[in-house]
This record gives C-alpha cells, sequence and structure tokens, in this order.
C-alpha cells in the first residue's frame, strides 16, 4: 500500500497533535480500568504540548485540554478546517445488547473525542443497549440513532440524537426503542438512512460486537424434528446441541438473533459501501472475505480475537479528517495503525483486505488444496500443528500454513496470492499471522460445526479446501493418548493438553476417556514427530492412572503403581519419556502436572 | 469434570459444608444442569450483580452472573481474579449464570500467595509460568521481583514453588509476583 502523502506542515502538526493524543489515550485506556488507578500527567507537559502544536503552525487548531485541567480530562481532537479529497460517511453498527455493553459506550465516548464539523466526514452510530452489565449513563435500554459530535466527557454520549421514520422508525427521544441487531433488516435500514441522509465521496460500515468467523445460519430441511432453539429468533434454527459461536452482532434482547454471513453479505450487496470492518474477533478469515468480495472493496478484520477495549476510535478518526489522500485504502490502513499502537496490550492482529484480489485467491487456494490431498498425510499434519493458530484452534493462518509446506505445489503462488490480497497486516506478539486466516479443524470429529462447512457458506463451493479436508481425514492414521485406571487404590481425574514439539497447543481433553475421570486424545499424529503430553490435577484431588499412546487406543495397567508423590516431570523440560504404545503408571499428586514426551514411530 | 465416585467422606466438618452447599443451592428456584465445573476470571461487581469475567480483557468474553449463596462471600474479591466451581446455565451465548460452590483459588493484590510452575527468562526479565486448570493455552505468567530474583532465575527452565506478594497491571494483563521465598 502506498504510503500517505502528507503536506510538511500538516505532518509537523500531526506528529506534535500525536504525542499529545497519545497521553490522553492512556488516560482514558487507564481511566476505563477499575483496578487501575487512573494516570496522571502533570499540567505543564499538556500545556507544553498544546502550545508547542499552535506554536508550530499558525492557522491550525490545535487539541485543546478542555476545563483546562490536564489531569484525566481528554483533549477533543480539532482538524485543520481542510477536508481531505474525499468526503466519508462512516456508519458504525455498535451492537451493545450484551454483555459488551460497557465497551459500546466507552468506544462511542473515543469517537466522540474528535471535532468531525466541517472536516467532509459524519460518523452516524446506530447503539443498543440492554438492561444488564452497566448502569452508566443514565442506564437507558433500547437503540439509538446518533451522528457523533465532540464532546470530551468519558462517561456520557452527548452527541445529537437523530430520529428516522422512515428506515430504522426510531424517535430522539424515545427510551426503550428496540431494533434487534441481529436482523439483516436493520442492518440494510442502517445502511439506507446513512446513505439517503449523509450522502458522501466514500461509505465504511463497522460491525461492532463479539466476532467468531465463518458460520452461516443453517436452515433446517424438513423431517418431523421439533426442536425449538432456546436463545435464536425464530428466523435461526440450528442442529440440536451444536454451539452457535460462528457468526457476528449477538443481540440478547432480541433473543440472542446474531448475524450469520450470508445475512451481512445480503446486507451490504449493492449497498456501494467501499470499507466494511469487523470491530470484532476472528473474523479476518479467508471465509468471510470471500462472502463478502464483490459488495466492498477494503475490508479490515482481525485473525485473532480483539481487547474489549476493541479500535482505536479517536485515532484513526482523526487521521481521516487531517489526511488530504483518504483513500479507502488509506482509511483502512489508519485503521490498522492506530489499533496497533495504541492498544496497551500484545496479541493482536488487524488486517487491511484489498477485495479484488480475493478471487484470485481463491484460485490458489484451490491449486494448493488440490496438490495437499495427494501430498503425503504425515508431512501435511506436521505442517498443520506447526502453523500458528488462533483463539479458536481451528483457524490457522494460512500464510503460515503454506510456508510450512514449501514443497506442495502452488505453496509459493499462494503465498504470492495472500501477500496481494493482504496488501497491510500488523500484529503484536503473534509473528506468523499474515492477515487471513482459513478453517482447518484439528479433526472432522472435534469440532462440532464442521458438518456445516460445506454447505453454510459460499467459500467451499467456490474451492477445493472442503475436499482437502475429507480427504485428510479420510487418509490421516488416528492415534489415541489414553489415560485410564491403574493399580492404586484411587484413581485419578486426568485432564490431559497435547502440545508439538516446540510446545505449540494442540488440543485438550478432560473426560472422553469415561467414567468422568479419564480423558482421550484421538488425532491424525505424524509418523516420527515428537509430542509432549501435559496431564494436569484439576480438583485438588490425588490419585493414580496408567497413560498409553498407540493406534488403537484402550490398554490395561501393569499393576505397578507410582509412588504417592510428586514425580519429577513438573515442567515440558523435564517430560518422562513414554514409548509408544507401551503402558505407564503414575500419580497425581495435588496441584501437580506430569509432563510425557511420545515420539509416533 | 469432577469425579463422582470420590472418597468416603467422614467427619462432621466436611458434612456441615456439604448440608450448607446443598442448602445454599436449594435457595434457588432451579439449578440448570448437574455438573460441576471450574471457571477463571476476574469478579466484576455492577450494581447489585456480582459478575465473574472469563477471558476478561477480551471481546470474547464470557460474563457469568455469580448465583448461589456463595455469591455474597465472593463480593468482597471485586476486582480479584478467582477460580471458582460451580454448575452453570445458558443465560445466551456470551452470558451464563453460575451457581457457585467453592471458591477454588483467589489472586488478589497485594496478598501473599503460593504459586508454583515452570521458570523462564525472556528478555532478561524472570517469570514464573503456571498452567493453570481451567487450562490456559499459553500459561499464566507472573513476573518475578524482589531480592529472591537471582535465586529464582537459577531455576530456569525447572518447576518452582514461591510464596509472594501479588500486583497486577493493566486491568490483570500483567501478574508480577514479589517472590518472599523459594519452597523447595
Amino acid at each position: 500500500m502506498a504510503e500517505q502523502a502528507v503536506e510538511p506542515a500538516r505532518l509537523i502538526f500531526m506528529i506534535m497533535c500525536s504525542i499529545d493524543i497519545s497521553i490522553n489515550y492512556y488516560i482514558i485506556k487507564y481511566s476505563k480500568s477499575k483496578m487501575v488507578k487512573p494516570f496522571r500527567i502533570s499540567l505543564s507537559t499538556l500545556v507544553f504540548f498544546s502550545l508547542a502544536a499552535i506554536l508550530t503552525i499558525s492557522g491550525c487548531s490545535s487539541p485543546t485540554a478542555s476545563n483546562g485541567g490536564g489531569d484525566n480530562t481528554p483533549v477533543i481532537l480539532k482538524g485543520n478546517g481542510m477536508p481531505g479529497n474525499s468526503t466519508w460517511t462512516i456508519m458504525v453498527y455498535l451492537d451493545g445488547d450484551n454483555n459488551l455493553e460497557s465497551s459500546a459506550l466507552d468506544d462511542m465516548n473515543e469517537m466522540e473525542l474528535v471535532k468531525l464539523d466541517n472536516e467532509g466526514v459524519n460518523v452516524i452510530v446506530l447503539i443498543d443497549r440492554c438492561d444488564d452489565y452497566t448502569t452508566a449513563d443514565g442506564d437507558w435500554t433500547g437503540t439509538r440513532l446518533y451522528e457523533i459530535k465532540a464532546d470530551n466527557d468519558l462517561n456520557a454520549i452527548k452527541s445529537t440524537r437523530l430520529a428516522d421514520s422512515t428506515y430504522l422508525n426510531l424517535t430522539d427521544t424515545g427510551d426503550n426503542e428496540e431494533l434487534n441487531m441481529g436482523n439483516p433488516d436493520t442492518v440494510i435500514d442502517f445502511i439506507d438512512y446513512c446513505r439517503d441522509n449523509y450522502s458522501a465521496d466514500h461509505y465504511a460500515l463497522v460491525f461492532w460486537n463479539h466476532g467468531g468467523g465463518w458460520r452461516e445460519k443453517i436452515i433446517k430441511k424438513g423431517g418431523g424434528f421439533s426442536f425449538t432453539p432456546r436463545y435464536l429468533g425464530s428466523s435461526k434454527e440450528k442442529i440440536p446441541g451444536e454451539p452457535i459461536n460462528k457468526a457476528v452482532c449477538w443481540d440478547e434482547t432480541s433473543s440472542n438473533d446474531c448475524l450469520y454471513m450470508s445475512e451481512v453479505e445480503s446486507a451490504v450487496a449493492g449497498k456501494g459501501i467501499d470499507l466494511i470492518g469487523f470491530d470484532a474477533c476472528l473474523m479476518g478469515m479467508v471465509e468471510v472475505a470471500y462472502e463478502l468480495s464483490g459488495h466492498t472493496d477494503y475490508m479490515v478484520a482481525s485473525e485473532e480475537t480483539e481487547p474489549a477495549c476493541g479500535w482505536a476510535y479517536q485515532y484513526f478518526l482523526y487521521n481521516l479528517i487531517m489526511q488530504a489522500d483518504n483513500t479507502p485504502a488509506n482509511f483502512g490502513k489508519a485503521i490498522v495503525d492506530s489499533y496497533i499502537d495504541h492498544t496497551p496490550y500484545n496479541g493482536i492482529t488487524l488486517s487491511v483486505i484489498d477485495m479484488a484480489y480475493v478471487d484470485s485467491l481463491v484460485t490458489a487456494i484451490s491449486t494448493f488444496a488440490t496438490a495437499l490431498s495427494s501430498a503425503d498425510t504425515d508431512e501435511v499434519c506436521s505442517g498443520r500443528y506447526a502453523t500458528q493458530y488462533f483463539f479458536v484452534p481451528h483457524y490457522i493462518d494460512l500464510y503460515h500454513f503454506a510456508g510450512n509446506l514449501p514443497g506442495i505445489t502452488g505453496s509459493g503462488e499462494l503465498r504470492t496470492a495472500i501477500d496481494n490480497t493482504v496488501p497491510y497486516h500488523r500484529q503484536k506478539d503473534f509473528p506468523d499471522s499474515h492477515g487471513l486466516s482459513i478453517y482447518y479443524p484439528i479433526t472432522d470429529s472435534v469440532d462440532s460445526e464442521y458438518g456445516q462447512y460445506s454447505s453454510a457458506i459460499a467459500f467451499p463451493g467456490a474451492s477445493t479446501w472442503d475436499e482437502f479436508l475429507v480427504d485428510y481425514y479420510t487418509d490421516a492414521t488416528y492415534y489415541t493418548i489414553d489415560t485410564f485406571p491403574n493399580a492404586g487404590s484411587y484413581n485419578a481425574d486426568t485432564y490431559l493438553v497435547l502440545f508439538t514439539e516446540n510446545g505449540s497447543y494442540i488440543y485438550e481433553d478432560d473426560d472422553s476417556g469415561g467414567s468422568s475421570l479419564y480423558s482421550r486424545i484421538m488425532l491424525p499424529l505424524a509418523s516420527g514427530d515428537t509430542y509432549y503430553i501435559l496431564n494436569i490435577e484439576i480438583w485438588n484431588d490425588p490419585g493414580y492412572y496408567s497413560i498409553l499412546v498407540n493406534d488403537v487406543g484402550g490398554g490395561s495397567s501393569d499393576g505397578n503403581p507410582a509412588e504417592n508423590s510428586y514425580e519429577p516431570n513438573n515442567t515440558m523440560n523435564a517430560a518422562t519419556l513414554l514409548p509408544y504404545n507401551t503402558v505407564q503408571d503414575h500419580y497425581l499428586a495435588d496441584n501437580d502436572q506430569d509432563w510425557f514426551e511420545v515420539t509416533i514411530p | 469434570m469432577k469425579r463422582s465416585n470420590g472418597k468416603l467422606i467422614t467427619g462432621i466438618a466436611p458434612m456441615l459444608f456439604f448440608f450448607s452447599l446443598v442448602f445454599s443451592q436449594l435457595s434457588c428456584s432451579a439449578i440448570p444442569g448437574n455438573n460441576t465445573t471450574q471457571v477463571f476470571g476476574l469478579i466484576e461487581a455492577e450494581a447489585d450483580n456480582l459478575y465473574l469475567i472469563e477471558n476478561w480483557l477480551s471481546r470474547s468474553r464470557v460474563t457469568y452472573l455469580i448465583k448461589g449463596g456463595l455469591a455474597k462471600k465472593v463480593k468482597k474479591y471485586n476486582g480479584s481474579l478467582v477460580i471458582i466451581s460451580g454448575t452453570v446455565s445458558d443465560k445466551s451465548t456470551w452470558s451464563k449464570e453460575l451457581y457457585a460452590a467453592k471458591i477454588i483459588r483467589l489472586w488478589e493484590i497485594n496478598k501473599q500467595t503460593n504459586i508454583s510452575g515452570a521458570v523462564e527468562i525472556k528478555d532478561s526479565r524472570v517469570f514464573i509460568k503456571e498452567m493453570l486448570f481451567p487450562f490456559l493455552r499459553k500459561g499464566l505468567y507472573y513476573r518475578v521481583t524482589g531480592e529472591l530474583i537471582d535465586a529464582v532465575s537459577r531455576n530456569n527452565g525447572k518447576a518452582i514453588e514461591v510464596k509472594g506478594i501479588i500486583t497486577q497491571q493493566d486491568n490483570w494483563s500483567r501478574i508480577v509476583i514479589e517472590v518472599k521465598k523459594i519452597i523447595e
């Protein structure tokens, strides 16, 4: 992506202001924490930077420390009265109708820290709250429509409240007007309202809430089954017993309805949106990008979960009003930079996806997937487990995976295609993330949503990725890691965790071994590879157990329980060597953990 | 999962505890589900409600409304990390109710506590990495401070148990322990 072209005078001003906003950002972030004493800086420091900014650029307005407080009072960021080359309308679909209600208010208050008047930028927010979780800002509930106006009170929303009787049927005074944020019609109405009333050169739509990734709505296909989902709206049906966690924007007041990817796709289709952002977890997926390709030019999303505080709104909005070359690509880049630079936590990712390259990417994925289907499953298995995974361990970084299998046809071309599709990506503490993840469940049996993958979204139908997954699980050799009773008088309650040789997590299990005590992990493992197994004591309830790794499972104790004491295998470095297909008897002491090292023959 | 075939419980105190637990839970109109589990998270009081926030730093947080007789006792630990055992019922995808039975473990600021884990040195800083249950994939890291830091660092790569005072930064995103004693 091209660097932003910024005039020298504007650049100096931005640098000075950035220093000032940085200070205030940390004031804001730290003040939000109830457990942390608010960070304070001296009045003189604030005055110094503010004066410096004013003196540097005569004729430019500057951030001002309102109320003259200079301690906890944030500065309202003002532009220079010179709108960028394009006008923008930013539509924020702020779904706080769930346990993120408090964060929703925080982020809207961040938006209010930027003075947008006469800068060619409109920020329109549809915000929904719920009854529980926070009583802040008058504890109002329901859905409200706002145009963001500057205000430095971080505890109250003071933007201009809007009424709309054409699309959303919201008044500007009602207290309990409730819209279902999980209904795609609400998205459509919001977009139509904004486009009709806030015409601009460019439009961005931000989905704000929980996010889970690729899944689409499951339609029940006839039959006599009369299961009524407890928490889904009547328009949604689910497979009984299966978790629903792959979607975006849950609305707790509206029967926990949510937006599946096909609903997002149908809502934004033909709306002329230049950039779609997901200020939500885990949406930076190939499957999500493919669903939205053709409907927007850029997508901004994260492969990993996001912190509760989410995006740094005041920073990228300020960048937008200060930047002359405010193209959608540069706006996306500003969102990424502000998030990475000003989030006080590690373990974050954010990318700009250029949707024009998504079709080419899918073609490259298919070439690679077809080659994978005929490749040695041990090699693929090793590559899979060595790949960067995310909070949902069935999501892996596609670029890293391809890089772990350089000998597979299409690996290099796929990485090139990803480079083209992801013009900008940054991360903290995720060095092997490259901007797009893909669904690759650890086995077809451990992710209960795997059965819907090929029918739920468009991507599997457009690529051979799902065929590869089927081939892999058909061809791979499965191994079991079992715990079971041994000759001791009292049996342990085991909890197994499997790691690669490099300590990368693979999978865990509590009770699949039966009796509510024993564990079983059954997965494809690679011949010749070494794995580490952790058995952790979880109920302050010591006892004996046996452990066995082979390709058939089962086994029985050899009748020689270990000593009733701690063993020295309490760290990965001190793991007990566990020969393949050989039962070992051990004792799990109070707060104990036993590590094992096994090599698959 | 908690065992169902536990040892024979003898003695008055455990029985009293058992009955108090039963009656405290019967005070609720219903206890959905029968599986006892453990939840690790941050205690947060909001108005009259007390919540346990799992993944408290994350947008993917799960909020448990703490119910049952133990809730009043837990309230004084607002702002602390805890592991609580109990039964869980779904309220929605991201919100649940936890009928709290027992505080398994507690992390309080400026309180003395014992931790055990593997010593790791990263960027010249000494950490103890604790593998907890509920299992955290990357473990729970404590940055070691205090006069015994060199003694702790000599155990690099080994398991260790220490006693110390813990503090936290940035809403428990970083935990610091001033080690007072290394327990052999």
